[in-house]
C-alpha cells in the first residue's frame, strides 16, 4: 500500500508538484500520463527521495516519512521499499548484467553470494537474458539493458516498482520486448507505478490511470473511464492529441 | 670538445642504485598520503560540505600556488621555529610531508573531475535499490572514477617521482644527492648526472608500463 498526502515540490520559483494525493493498493498497477513538464517524473522521484519534496507525507509499505523533516535512517528505509527503473537504464557500468542484479542483494541486503547469484540467474531467466549474465552493459542493446534494469529492480523484492518512462529512450523495434516483460511482471500482482507515453500499454496493463498537468492530478480512474470517457476538458484534449490507444501487444 | 667517459658513466650506476630504495620510498609513501588526502579533498568539494569546502579550496589554491622547494623549506627549516618540538623531525619525514601535501592538492582537482565524470544516474540507481550513499561510492562510483583518473594520476606520480630529487636540498641522501656526491669525488659531472637522468627515465618507463597494464584491466567492462 502506498499513501501519499499533499506532496509539494518547487524548483526555485517553479512549482512542479502542487499538492498531490495518491493511493496505490497492493498489487495494483498505476499509470501516470500527461504532457511533458507536468510533474509526472518528479512525483515518481519524490517517492524514493531522489527529489526531496518540500512538503507532504509518504507512506510505502512499512516506511512512513514526513517530507519536511526526516532522518537519514528514515530516508534509507523509505528507499528500501521501492526500486526504480530509469528512462536511460542507469545500469552500473562497471558490473556485468548478473552483478547489476546481485549488487544490492549482497551489499544492501547482506545476502550470501550464492543465494544472490541464484536469485539473479532466476530473474535473468524471467527477462529472457540468462545468456547475457556475464556481459557488460556497454555490449548490450537498449532493450536488453532496460530488461536488466527491470531485473535489478525486481531482485530487491521491493514493495513497489517505480518505472520512469521505461521505453522512451528505446528504438521503436525494441519497445515491445520491454513492454512484454513489464506486462508479465504486472500479471504477477507486482505493485507498480509507471510514468509512460505508451497510451496503449497504459490502457492494457494499468488498473488505474492518472492524468497529470501543471503539477496537479487532473483526472484519475480506470483505463476505460479515462481513455474512453474522460470528464475533464484537459484530459479530453490530451487524449485526442496523443490519439486513441490502439492495440499494442 | 672533450670525450665522454662511457665506462665511468656505467660504473656510476651501482652507486646510484644504492640510493634507489630511499627515492622510491619517498615517492610511494608521499603518493599514498597524497591519494588519501586528495580523495578527502575531492569528496569535500564535490559534496560542497559547508566550511570544509571553503577551507579545502584555500588549501588547494595555496599548495598549487607555491613552489615545491619553498614548501619543503617552509616545513623543514621554517616550522621548527614556531614549534620547537618539530626540530626532531628528520629531513626524510619533512620531504614526505611536503610532497604529500603538495600532491594532494593536485590530485584533489583530478579526483574531483573524475568523480564529476561519473553520471549522476549511477548514484541514483544505487539509492533506488536501497544502497546507502557510502555503499554507492565504494562499489560503483569510485571504481568508475578511478578509471577516469588513472592517466592524470599517473602524470602526477611521475612528477612526484622526479620531485623527490628536491629532497637533497634538505639533506636527504636520495639518488640525486648520491650522484652529486659521486661526481664531486672525481669531477666527472656530465657522466654522473647523465647516469642519474637515465635512472629516473628508466623508472618512469617501468611505471608507464605498469600503469598501462592497470588501465587495461580497469577498462575491461567498457570494451565492446
Amino acid at each position: 500500500m502506498i499513501t501519499v498526502k499533499n506532496i509539494r515540490k518547487a524548483f526555485k520559483d517553479l512549482v512542479v508538484l502542487d499538492g498531490i494525493d495518491l493511493e496505490v493498493k497492493r498489487g495494483e498497477v498505476v499509470a501516470i500520463i500527461g504532457p511533458s513538464g507536468s510533474g509526472k517524473s518528479t512525483l515518481l522521484r519524490c517517492l524514493n527521495l531522489l527529489e526531496r519534496p518540500d512538503q507532504g507525507l509518504i507512506e510505502i509499505g512499512e516506511a512512513k516519512l514526513n517530507a519536511e523533516k526526516f532522518t537519514r535512517k528514515e530516508a534509507h528505509r523509505l528507499r528500501q521499499q521501492t526500486a526504480m527503473v530509469f528512462q536511460n537504464y542507469n545500469l552500473f557500468k562497471n558490473k556485468t548484467a548478473l552483478q547489476n542484479i546481485t549488487e544490492a542483494l549482497i551489499v544492501a541486503q547482506h545476502k550470501p553470494r550464492d543465494e544472490a547469484k541464484r536469485i539473479g540467474m532466476e530473474i535473468l531467466k524471467q527477462v529472457g537474458l540468462e545468456h547475457k549474465a556475464d556481459s557488460y552493459p556497454i555490449t548490450m542493446s537498449g532493450g536488453q539493458q532496460q530488461r536488466i534494469g527491470i531485473a535489478r529492480a525486481l531482485a530487491v523484492n521491493p514493495h513497489a516498482i517505480l518505472l520512469d518512462e521505461p521505453t522512451s529512450a528505446l528504438d521503436p523495434e525494441l519497445v515491445t520486448g520491454v513492454l512484454q516483460v513489464i506486462k508479465s511482471i504486472a500479471e504477477k500482482q507486482t505493485t507498480m507505478i509507471i510514468v509512460t507515453h505508451e497510451m496503449a500499454f497504459a490502457k492494457e496493463v494499468a488498473d488505474q490511470v492518472i492524468f497529470m498537468a501543471d503539477g496537479h492530478i487532473i483526472e484519475q480512474g480506470t483505463p476505460e473511464e479515462l481513455f474512453d470517457h474522460p470528464k475533464n476538458e484537459r484530459t479530453k484534449r490530451f487524449i485526442k492529441q496523443v490519439g486513441e490507444p490502439a492495440e499494442l501487444i | 670538445m672533450n670525450t665522454i667517459d662511457w665506462e665511468f658513466m656505467i660504473s656510476a650506476f651501482p652507486t646510484l642504485i644504492q640510493a634507489l630504495p630511499i627515492t622510491l620510498f619517498m615517492a610511494i609513501a608521499a603518493m599514498i598520503f597524497a591519494i588519501i588526502g586528495g580523495l578527502i579533498l575531492a569528496l569535500i568539494t564535490k559534496n560542497k560540505i559547508p566550511v570544509l569546502h571553503q577551507l579545502s579550496k584555500l588549501y588547494i589554491s595555496f599548495f598549487r600556488g607555491v613552489p615545491t622547494l619553498v614548501q619543503l623549506f617552509l616545513i623543514y627549516y621554517g616550522l621548527p621555529q614556531l614549534f620547537p618540538e618539530m626540530s626532531k623531525m628528520t629531513a626524510l619525514t619533512a620531504a614526505i610531508i611536503g610532497l604529500s601535501l603538495k600532491n594532494a592538492a593536485y590530485l584533489a582537482e583530478i579526483f574531483r573531475a573524475a568523480l564529476n565524470s561519473v553520471d549522476d544516474g549511477q548514484l541514483e540507481a544505487c539509492l533506488s535499490v536501497g544502497m546507502t550513499k557510502f555503499q554507492a561510492y565504494r562499489r560503483i562510483i569510485l571504481p568508475q572514477a578511478i578509471r577516469n583518473a588513472i592517466p592524470a594520476t599517473g602524470n602526477t606520480f611521475i612528477g612526484l617521482l622526479k620531485e623527490t630529487s628536491l629532497a637533497f636540498t634538505l639533506g636527504v641522501m636520495e639518488m640525486f644527492a648520491q650522484g652529486k656526491m659521486y661526481a664531486s669525488g672525481n669531477l666527472k659531472y656530465f657522466e654522473t648526472y647523465l647516469a642519474v637522468a637515465i635512472v629516473y627515465w628508466v623508472l618512469t618507463i617501468i611505471y608507464s608500463i605498469l600503469q598501462d597494464l592497470f588501465e587495461r584491466a580497469m577498462s575491461k567492462p567498457y570494451r565492446t
